[in-house]
């Protein structure tokens, strides 16, 4: 019995773990509840979902204005510096806008593969790397907004960026067309 | 006082061991009743070899090479049976998901070779301790660790990917899984404190684990359900056609927007 005492570090600290990951585990557990997995579609986000909104990200993107604003006459480094900022306010609304609703319809193509009645691993892949890819460059996006007052070129969110957000939307549709109507075409990804 | 309180633990552990055979027969029984045992064939066996250790714990004399061939022999069983139940769970979770049955295959695959590396790596804790008065009992509680700890990342992995796409579970297969988990998980850390403080703790670790396996059990008996009722709790389609339709027409709309924004 003394043995158990001897190292009391180790024992609470496996007890915690334990206890921690006992936790989580009960988490999953209710979250798997079929119940609660019915209900997690938010359909009310879904169909509010308007495209319009996300017109102004692009272009909020791209560096145009800032170069047609620095060929205008009285043209201040200072002008540019303000219209960032409120361009990174406007932008970082967008982005949690967009991640939340590419949220939601990921989730309904994940579903729709799923319930598929064939062996569809091609698609499981793709809609996984998709994903992925997709937190990945809004991540990106993120950072280089977060670390635009640094002036750090490389880390400047670009079009590109921007457009490989629209890849994965323009890919999603396809591959949701597709699993919804198995008669159609898909589109290459 | 130590001798009070190891006397104690040994009281209780027999009181558990036994309170473990009476839920163990009964769950075999009311799953043979309520129709369970074809669905879940290796949770069955799983559930009668309980009363075979006891039996063999309790009636064989200790200390004699009979017990030792007869403990050696039925250890590997052992293992071999966690495999059989974590298999039976990765069938249950993704039986009705034809989708997602060579993903599901991968994905088992993948968490096979990825857990064995995760326990390799967690295995020097064992390799670093210090040396201990029974070698080989000490090897053979390792490697039920590594078992152990293999089986609770598998199974991990697997919930991960039911998170993910989302898989509907029916009722029965949500709790074997998470319940073999939590079995495994449990067992595998008692394992390592075990290996790590020495065979003096041997017996309060003992009575950790037949709790574990007395409380994993009773949620079973309490919460298992007759297959008629698991079957209404089980997946259904989830994304009407009104609902799709809609959605299709809004990322269409995002798509042409986008692409305008952007030039293309």
């Amino acid at each position: 019995m003394s043995a158990l005492f001897a190292n009391p570090v180790l024992v609470v600290a496996v007890t915690l773990c334990g206890t921690a990951l006992l936790g989580i585990l009960f988490l999953i557990h209710n979250h798997l509840r079929p119940a609660r997995l019915r209900d997690s579609i938010d359909w009310k986000r879904v169909q509010a979902f308007r495209g319009d909104t996300y017109r102004p990200l692009v272009r909020l993107l791209s560096g145009n204005d800032y170069e047609f604003l620095r060929r205008l006459p009285g043209y201040e480094p200072a002008i540019a510096n303000q219209l960032r900022r409120e361009r990174r306010r406007i932008q970082r609304r967008f982005l949690n806008r967009l991640e939340m609703d590419f949220t939601q319809l990921h989730l309904v193509a994940r579903t729709l593969v799923r319930d598929q009645e064939q062996d569809r691993p091609e698609l499981v892949l793709a809609l996984v790397r998709t994903g992925a890819e997709f937190r990945l460059n809004l991540f990106r996006i993120r950072l280089g907004l977060a670390l635009e007052p640094l002036g750090l070129p490389a880390l400047t969110p670009r079009p590109a960026d921007s457009e490989r957000l629209v890849d994965a939307a323009i890919w999603m549709q396809a591959q949701i067309k597709f699993l919804y109507a198995p008669a159609a075409v898909p589109v290459a990804g | 006082m130590p001798t009070f309180r190891a006397d104690m633990i040994v009281a209780i552990s027999s009181y558990v061991e036994w309170a473990n055979v009476v839920v163990c027969l009964a769950l075999a029984y009311r799953m043979l009743r309520i129709g369970l045992i074809p669905r879940y064939p290796a949770l069955a066996v799983f559930l009668l070899m309980s009363p075979l250790l006891l039996a063999i714990s309790q009636f064989l004399p200790r200390n004699t090479n009979l017990y030792a061939q007869v403990y050696f022999t039925l250890i590997p069983l052992q293992w071999g049976l966690y495999f059989a139940l974590a298999y039976e769970a990765y069938r249950r979770v993704l039986e009705e998901h034809t989708g997602l049955a060579s993903a599901g295959r991968w994905l088992v695959s993948a968490g096979m070779a990825l857990s064995l590396a995760v326990t390799a790596l967690s295995l020097t804790a064992e390799l670093g301790a210090a040396h201990q008065r029974f070698p080989i009992l000490l090897g053979i509680h390792t490697a039920e660790r590594a078992i152990d700890t293999a089986l609770t990342l598998l199974l991990a992995i697997l919930l991960g990917f039911t998170l993910y796409f989302p898989v509907l579970l029916r009722r029965n297969s949500l709790l074997l899984v998470t319940g073999l988990t939590a079995f495994f998980l449990s067992k595998s850390l008692i394992l390592l404190l075990r290996n790590l403080l020495g065979p003096e703790t041997a017996q309060v670790f003992s009575l950790g684990n037949q709790l574990v396996n007395l409380a994993v059990v009773s949620v079973w008996m309490a919460r298992l359900v007759r297959p008629e009722s698991d079957r209404e709790s089980g997946p259904r389609a989830s994304v009407p056609r009104e609902h799709a339709e809609q959605m299709l027409r809004q990322l269409g709309a995002l798509n042409q927007v986008l692409l305008r924004g952007n030039g293309r």
